[in-house]
C-alpha cells in the first residue's frame, strides 16, 4: 500500500496497551505530520516509553492502531517498518562488531544498498567526526558515542519517520547541538519526528508541538503559545508549564 | 581479606535470597537441576560400580587393573580441571567485566587475585564432586570397605582439588604473561591448544597402555612381596602428579602395599607445593601483567596491542538481512573468546570421548553384535548429549539476546520467522561441521557397514537439527529479553525444559540406533528393511519435533513482545 501525500508521518488511533489487565497508556490519538517535531513530555511511568514501543513495534497494541505515512503497522509491519528510524534511549550496540560495522549490519537491515550506505555512513561519520573510532570494537566506546552510532544508525536509509527516546543523554553539549541540528534540518527536508524527553529545554527549543501523557493519557497537546495560552502564563517556559499542567510546583 | 569474602558472598546471597523468598517457580527449577544432576551421579555409580565388579572378577590381575584404572582416571580429571581452569581463568583474572571497577576501588592486586582464584575454582571445580563422590563410592563398595575409607578418599579428593586448582592458577598466570600482548582471542586459543597439545603427548605416551604393557599387568610375578604389576603402574605413572593421590586412594580402598613413603609425603606436599607456587609466583606474575592488560579496557588499548578490528563492509560472507543478522553471530562468538573457549571446550570433550573409542582395547568386542549396538547406541547417546550443552549454552540463549539490541532488529523490517529458520539452519550447518567428522570418526571405530555408517550419519544430522530447533523453539516460547548472561537464562525453566526435551529426544533416537544395529547383524539380509525401519522412526519423531518447534514459533513470533 503506498504512502498518500495527504497522510501525516505518524498517526496514533486511539492506541491502548494494558499489562496484566493494567492500563499503561488508553485510547491515545495524536499525529506527527510531514516536517513536524512532536514533543512527547510527561512523568516517569507516564506511559511514554510503552508508546514509543508500541511504534516501533516492540510491543503489540491491546486496541488501537499505529499508522506510519498511511500504513498499518499491524497489517504492514515490515513495508511500515521501513520508513521508520528508532533512537532509543540506551542505545545497545553489538559489542563485538565495530561502528562501522554496526552502520553497515543498520544498512542491510533496512535494505539500503552496498555503494550508497558506503558512501551515507562516510558523511554520517563525518556529523560527529567519529571517524577515528569507527573501525575499534564498540565494546571501547563511551557512552555518548554509542549514543552517536545509534542517532547515525536510525538516519542511515534516510527514513520519514523519527522515533526518539531520550537523544541528548550522555552526549557532550557540542554534540547535543549537533544533534538539535540534525534533527531539524531533517523536519525540513519533510521527516517526522516523535521525541519524548525530559529535557525540556530541548524540546522547547526544537519542538512544533508538544504532548503532556500523564497516567497513559494525553492530557493536552498543541504549540508552545497554546499551551501558553491555556495555562494563562504567557511568557512561561515550557518547564515552568509541565509543572503548572502536572500540578508540581505550579508556579 | 575481609573484601575478597565480601565479593565472594555476593554470589550466594541471590541463593540465599530465593531460599528466603520461597518463590515457588524458581525454587522448582533449583530443584529439578538438583535432581538431574543426582541421577546423573547415580548413574556414574551404577557405571563405575559394575566396571569394578567385572574387573574384580577377572581374579588376580583386579588389583593391578583396579590402579591402572585409577591412575588414567586421576590423569583424565586432572587434564581436564587444568585446560578447563586456564580457559576460563585466562577471562575471569584478566578480562571480566568488573575488573576496571574493583581497580578503581582499593581493593589491593594481592586481593584481587585471590578473589579470581576463587571464583575461577568455583566454576572450573564442580567436576570434581561430579566424577568424584560417585568414582569413590563405587571403589568403597566394590572393595566392602567401611565409613574410614570414605573419610580418607575425601581428604584425597579435597588434596586433588587443590593441586588441581594451584596447577591451574600457576599455568593461568604463565600463560596470561607469555600472551599479554596479543589479543585474548588470540592468548586463550594459543594457551588451550599449547596445553591440549602437551597433554595429548603426554596421555599417549604414559596413559595408553600398549600390548605389551597389558602382558606386564597381568604378570603374576610378586618379587620383593610386592606385585610386579603394581610396580610397572607405579613406575609408568610416577611423574604425574595425580600419580600419590591416585595409588593412596588405591592403597587406602585395598589395603594394599602400594605406593612409598615418598609417594605418601608427596600426597599432602605436591598440592601444598602447588597452591604455594601459585600464591608466590602465580600472583608476582598477576601483579606485574594486569596492570598493562587492564588499559586494554579504556579506548586507547594496551600498548602494541590491536583494538581496531573490525574494518569496512559488513556482511562479508553472506547477504540480505537475514544473512547480515547469521554472520553477526558467527562474528560475535568468534570474536568473544570466552564464548570461543567455551565452545571449543565442549568440542575438546567430544574429542577427548572419540579418543577414548579408539584407544580403548575393544578390538576383540567387536565381533558381538550386542557389544557393538551397545556402543553404537551409546555413542549417539553421548554426541546428543555434547550437542544438548553446545545448545543450551549457545542455541537457546540466543534468542533473549536479541533482547539487548531489540531496538535496531525489532523496529527494522527484517521477518522475525525468517531470523528463527535462517538461525537453524545456521547452528545446525556449524555443529554439523563441527560435531559431524568426530562423531564419524567414533562410529568409524565401532562398524564398517556403508549401510549402518549411512544410518548413523542420518541419525546425526537428525540429532542436530532437532537439537537446534528444540532449543530455538523454547528459548523463543519462553524469552527472557531482559537478561544479559547467557549462562544464566541456560539455567532457567526455560533452560530446564529444553535439557528434559532434548535428552528424552536423545534417548529415544540412542534407542533406535541400537536396535537398527541388532537387527542388521541379526537379519543378515540383502535388504535389511528392519534397519529402515527404525531409522524412519527416528526421521517420523525428528520431523515432528522440528514442525512442531517451527509451528509454535510461527505462532510466538506474531505475538511476541520485547518486555
Amino acid at each position: 500500500m503506498p504512502p498518500a501525500d495527504a497522510d501525516p508521518r505518524l498517526r496514533l488511533d486511539q492506541l491502548s496497551k494494558q499489562f496484566g489487565g493494567r492500563p499503561a497508556v488508553e485510547d491515545l490519538s495524536l499525529e506527527v505530520g510531514r516536517g513536524e517535531m512532536y514533543g512527547l513530555i510527561g512523568p516517569n511511568g507516564s506511559g511514554k516509553t510503552t508508546t514509543v514501543k508500541m511504534i516501533t513495534g516492540l510491543y503489540q497494541p491491546t486496541a488501537g492502531r499505529v499508522l506510519i505515512d498511511g500504513i498499518d503497522l499491524r497489517a504492514h509491519p515490515e513495508q511500515a517498518k521501513r520508513l521508520l528510524g528508532y533512537i532509543p534511549d540506551e542505545p545497545f550496540i553489538y559489542e563485538k562488531m565495530s561502528g562501522r560495522e554496526f552502520l553497515h549490519l543498520a544498512g542491510e537491515l533496512f535494505g539500503v544498498a552496498v555503494p550508497e550506505r558506503t558512501r551515507r555512513i562516510e558523511e554520517l561519520l563525518d556529523l560527529y567526526t567519529l571517524g577515528a573510532i569507527a573501525d575499534i570494537y564498540v565494546e571501547n566506546y563511551s557512552r555518548g558515542n554509542r549514543q552517536k552510532f545509534a542517532i547515525l544508525a536510525s538516519l542511515l536509509h534516510s527514513p520519514r519517520l523519527l522515533i526518539v527516546d531520550e537523544p541528548i543523554v550522555g552526549l557532550d553539549p557540542e554534540s547535543a547541538i549537533k544533534t538539535r541540528d540534525l534533527l531539524k534540518a531533517f523536519a525540513e527536508s519533510g521527516g517526522g519526528a516523535l521525541i519524548c524527553t525530559h529535557s525540556l529545554s530541548f524540546a522547547e527549543q526544537v519542538c512544533h508541538r508538544v504532548g503532556l501523557l500523564k497516567e497513559g493519557r494525553l492530557i493536552l497537546e498543541g504549540d508552545l503559545p497554546t499551551l501558553r495560552g491555556l495555562a494563562g502564563l504567557p511568557n512561561a517556559s515550557l518547564e515552568a508549564l509541565y509543572l503548572r499542567f502536572t500540578d508540581r510546583h505550579a508556579p | 581479606m575481609t573484601a575478597v569474602l565480601t565479593l565472594l558472598l555476593r554470589h550466594g546471597r541471590a541463593l540465599a535470597k530465593l531460599m528466603r523468598d520461597r518463590e515457588g517457580a524458581k525454587l522448582a527449577v533449583i530443584g529439578v537441576f538438583v535432581l538431574l544432576f543426582g541421577l546423573v551421579m547415580i548413574a556414574e555409580y551404577a557405571v563405575f560400580r559394575r566396571g569394578l565388579a567385572e574387573v574384580l572378577d577377572m581374579g588376580a590381575p583386579a588389583g593391578a587393573l583396579t590402579l591402572y584404572i585409577l591412575e588414567s582416571f586421576s590423569i583424565l580429571v586432572l587434564v581436564i580441571a587444568v585446560i578447563s581452569f586456564v580457559v576460563t581463568g585466562l577471562w575471569t583474572f584478566y578480562r571480566s567485566s568488573d575488573t576496571p571497577f574493583l581497580l578503581a576501588t582499593p581493593l589491593s592486586l594481592t586481593q584481587l587475585f585471590w578473589l579470581r582464584a576463587a571464583e575461577t575454582f568455583a566454576l572450573t571445580s564442580w567436576p570434581f564432586v561430579i566424577l568424584g563422590i560417585p568414582a569413590i563410592l563405587a571403589l568403597g563398595s566394590a572393595y566392602r570397605q567401611s565409613a574410614g575409607f570414605y573419610g580418607r578418599a575425601l581428604v584425597i579428593l579435597i588434596l586433588f582439588m587443590a593441586l588441581a586448582g594451584g596447577t591451574g592458577i600457576l599455568l593461568t598466570m604463565l600463560a596470561g604473561a607469555a600472551f599479554r600482548r596479543y589479543r585474548a582471542r588470540t592468548g586463550i586459543l594459543l594457551a588451550t591448544a599449547i596445553l591440549v597439545g602437551g597433554f595429548a603427548f603426554l596421555v599417549g605416551r604414559h596413559v595408553i597402555p600398549s600390548a605389551g604393557d597389558f602382558y606386564l599387568i597381568f604378570e603374576p610375578g610378586i618379587p620383593n612381596g610386592k606385585p610386579a604389576s603394581l610396580k610397572f603402574i607405579e613406575k609408568r605413572f610416577w611423574l604425574w602428579p595425580s600419580h600419590p593421590l591416585a595409588v593412596s586412594l588405591y592403597a587406602s580402598a585395598t589395603e594394599s602395599s602400594a605406593g612409598s613413603e615418598a609417594s605418601r609425603a608427596a600426597v599432602w606436599l605436591l598440592p601444598g607445593a602447588a597452591l604455594a607456587a601459585a600464591g608466590t609466583l602465580g600472583r608476582r606474575l598477576f601483579r606485574i601483567t594486569l596492570p598493562g592488560m587492564a588499559e586494554g579496557f579504556g579506548f586507547s588499548g594496551a600498548p602494541g596491542s590491536r583494538a581496531a578490528a573490525g574494518v569496512g563492509v559488513f556482511p562479508r560472507f553472506l547477504s540480505g538481512p537475514i544473512g547480515a543478522l547469521v554472520e553477526r553471530d558467527l562474528v560475535g562468538l568468534g570474536r568473544s573468546p570466552q564464548e570461543l573457549g567455551r565452545a571449543a571446550f565442549i568440542a575438546f570433550l567430544l574429542v577427548l570421548y572419540t579418543a577414548i573409542l579408539f584407544v580403548a582395547p575393544i578390538s576383540e568386542l567387536l565381533d558381538k553384535p550386542e557389544t557393538v549396538a551397545r556402543l553404537l547406541s551409546l555413542d549417539l547417546v553421548a554426541v546428543g548429549y555434547f550437542l544438548t550443552a553446545f545448545g543450551l549454552r549457545f542455541v537457546f540463549p540466543s534468542v533473549s539476546l536479541e533482547g539487548r539490541g531489540a531496538w535496531i532488529l525489532f523496529a527494522s523490517p527484517v521477518p522475525i520467522f525468517g531470523l528463527f529458520l535462517a538461525k537453524l539452519f545456521a547452528y545446525s550447518a556449524v555443529l554439523l561441521v563441527v560435531v559431524g567428522p568426530i562423531a564419524l570418526a567414533g562410529a568409524l571405530r565401532l562398524i564398517s557397514s556403508p549401510l549402518l555408517l549411512g544410518a548413523f550419519a542420518l541419525l546425526l544430522a537428525l540429532l542436530t537439527v532437532t537439537t537446534v530447533a528444540a532449543c530455538l523453539a523454547v528459548g523463543l516460547l519462553w524469552p527472557n529479553f531482559k537478561e544479559t548472561n547467557a549462562e544464566r537464562l541456560a539455567t532457567n525453566s526455560g533452560g530446564l525444559a529444553t535439557i528434559i526435551l532434548c535428552l528424552g529426544y536423545v534417548a529415544v533416537v540412542g534407542w533406535l540406533g541400537r536396535q537398527s544395529v541388532l537387527t542388521f547383524f541379526g537379519m543378515e539380509a540383502a535388504l535389511p528393511y528392519s534397519v529402515v525401519l527404525y531409522v524412519g522412526g527416528a526421521v517420523v519423531l525428528s520431523a515432528a519435533i522440528v514442525a512442531g518447534a517451527t509451528a509454535a514459533a510461527r505462532r510466538r513470533i506474531k505475538r511476541l513482545e520485547i518486555v
